[in-house]
């Protein structure tokens, strides 16, 4: 689903920020990228969401060379993926809702179409008394509820997801760490960045790809 | 009602504009292409207000020719008069005529010799007006002959010379007011163009967003086109009404004072201040032709931002 080969990033003439990150992300898994902080999650994160080009090296998403994408097939790459940012990226002037179904309203679909699949995730992810809100009035944990939904509402096939719980009380995180779960066993390849040693312990045994320094390390406890 | 049925309560076209309408700098810009299509308005409809009017002196113009009769040493200027008139009216050409009195004469210099004058005393010519019934240039010939023959002093004038002085006068002014529709048309393109330039740089962050959640650029240019369609939509229709509400001004004003000698003079110099339908028609055209030029500026100037960007 989603390849790196050799693949490295630096800005300007500076050293580089990602070194030779070789791994690959398959159909209907499941992973933590991981490190510490500024080891460079958000911007592997980028890297795989394509909005940063590698200095070297090659990407390979959807069995398309990233490199050779043009805008319209990089806009419907982008359709499959979700991606949940770090610092929500909600947009301030819409409502809670038209944040939400905004993926949808870009691929076109009707309104009335996905209104009722809309307010269901929101009441779901519990901002169902939320939805009128516009997010300057939004609580942290809201906003990033708010931007957990928006990612999923278009069921993507590869959900990247950038401290997705590090705003909300343990309770709310485990509960959308299950909704994270539940969309992998849909189908659904799943890269969640966290520092958050908790999260990743509380489900058992699983993929992590660690980085630091540049390097980027691939632990697959379930091979072990 | 149930807590479902509630939440279907959530807006049928939930998309509010994605662009955010009530900004300082789209109020400005309004503000700018309200102010500039008033301008453009104004030479539209000063053109046709200007065509019009050229168009009526040329018809009056036109429908006369006039001759007049110049006092010479030992010339009988009456009889002369008389006999212009007599060859005139029996033309093919002549509908009416009418030979200009002294004391119709005398009037018509009041306004530069003063009244009371005895112009007996200067040699004043006398002229006879006749009104056309077609400028067939053949009968005209003939009349210009026979004049000559029975008044060879009487200085016959078709108008020809000056009509083409006032056909050229209307169509510079016509040009003119042209020129300066399109100057105006340019500065609101430019205009618009910097304006989406902007608007675009401003809503870097949600022109990213809406790129990762799969937006085509394609979307995202129809969408600032919405925006700058309706921004223009909103200014020139204020300005395009503030023209209309004007020229109807103009009108009454013109309706009201045209009784007064300051207005019968108005009219006599340039004619009625009345606006045809065609000239709001013309007004309309430029409000409608301006909102579609500010829409696809916007798109042209968003596509090409949203090319470069990638």
């Amino acid at each position: 689903m989603l390849r790196f080969e050799n693949v490295g990033l630096r800005y300007g003439l500076g050293s580089e920020i990602i070194r030779d990150a070789s791994f690959n992300i398959a159909p209907q898994s499941f992973q933590f990228l991981t490190g510490p902080s500024g080891a460079g999650k958000t911007t592997l994160l980028r890297l795989m969401l394509l909005s940063l080009k590698p200095t070297r090296g090659r990407i390979t998403i959807f069995d398309k060379d990233a490199a050779t994408l043009d805008a319209e097939k990089l806009t419907g790459v982008r359709r499959r993926i979700g991606v949940v940012f770090q610092d929500f990226r909600l947009l301030d002037h819409l409502s809670t809702y038209d944040n939400v179904a905004l993926p949808l309203l870009v691929q076109g679909r009707a309104p009335s179409a996905y209104r009722a699949e809309v307010v269901e995730l929101l009441k779901w992810v519990g901002l169902g008394d939320r939805i009128h809100a516009l997010p300057a009035v939004l609580s942290g944990g809201e906003k990033q509820r708010a931007a957990i939904a928006r990612a999923l509402i278009a069921r993507p096939e590869l959900l990247l997801a950038d401290e997705p719980t590090g705003n909300v009380d343990p309770e709310m995180a485990w509960r959308l760490l299950r909704l994270f779960v539940e969309l992998h066993k849909s189908g659904t390849s799943v890269v969640i960045a966290t520092h958050d040693l908790g999260l990743m312990e509380a489900l058992g045994p699983v993929r992590k790809l660690v980085i630091a320094d540049g390097n980027v390390q691939v632990i697959d406890e379930n091979e072990t | 009602m149930s807590e479902d049925e509630e939440d279907l309560s959530v807006p049928n076209t939930p998309v509010a504009a994605l662009i955010p309408h009530d900004t300082v700098s789209g109020r400005a810009l309004m503000a700018v292409i309200a102010i500039l299509t008033f301008l453009a308005c104004l030479c539209a409809g000063g053109g046709v207000l200007l065509a019009a009017s050229s168009s009526a002196w040329r018809s009056e113009v036109s429908r006369e020719i006039t001759i007049q009769v110049r006092p010479h040493a030992g010339a009988d200027v009456d009889a002369e008069v008389k006999r212009v008139v007599m060859i005139a009216s029996t033309s093919p050409a002549i509908v009416s005529v009418n030979a200009m009195t002294l004391a119709d004469t005398e009037k018509s210099l009041a306004p530069w010799l003063g009244s009371g004058l005895d112009l007996s005393q200067l040699p004043i010519p006398r002229l006879v007006v006749a009104r056309l019934a077609n400028r067939d240039p053949a009968l005209l010939a003939t009349l210009r002959a026979d004049i000559a023959k029975a008044a060879p002093d009487a200085v016959f004038d078709d108008h020809m010379e000056w009509l083409s002085h006032l056909t050229a006068v209307g169509r510079y002014m016509t040009l003119f007011a042209a020129l300066l529709f399109l100057l105006v048309a340019a500065a609101i393109a430019i205009a618009i163009g910097f304006a989406t330039r902007g608007a675009m740089a401003g809503a870097r962050e949600i022109v990213e967003v809406l790129h990762f959640v799969g937006a085509s650029d394609r979307f995202i240019t129809r969408h600032f086109q919405r925006y700058f369609f309706r921004l223009s939509a909103e200014g020139t229709g204020v300005g395009g009404a503030a023209a209309i509400l004007l020229f109807l001004i103009g009108e009454l004003a013109a309706a009201h004072g045209a009784q007064g000698p300051e207005g019968v003079a108005m009219t006599v110099l340039v004619g009625s201040f009345r606006l045809p339908l065609i000239g709001y028609g013309a007004i309309l055209a430029v409000c409608v032709l301006l909102v579609a030029m500010a829409g696809l500026f916007a798109r042209i100037v968003a596509a090409a931002h949203l090319r470069a960007l990638s």
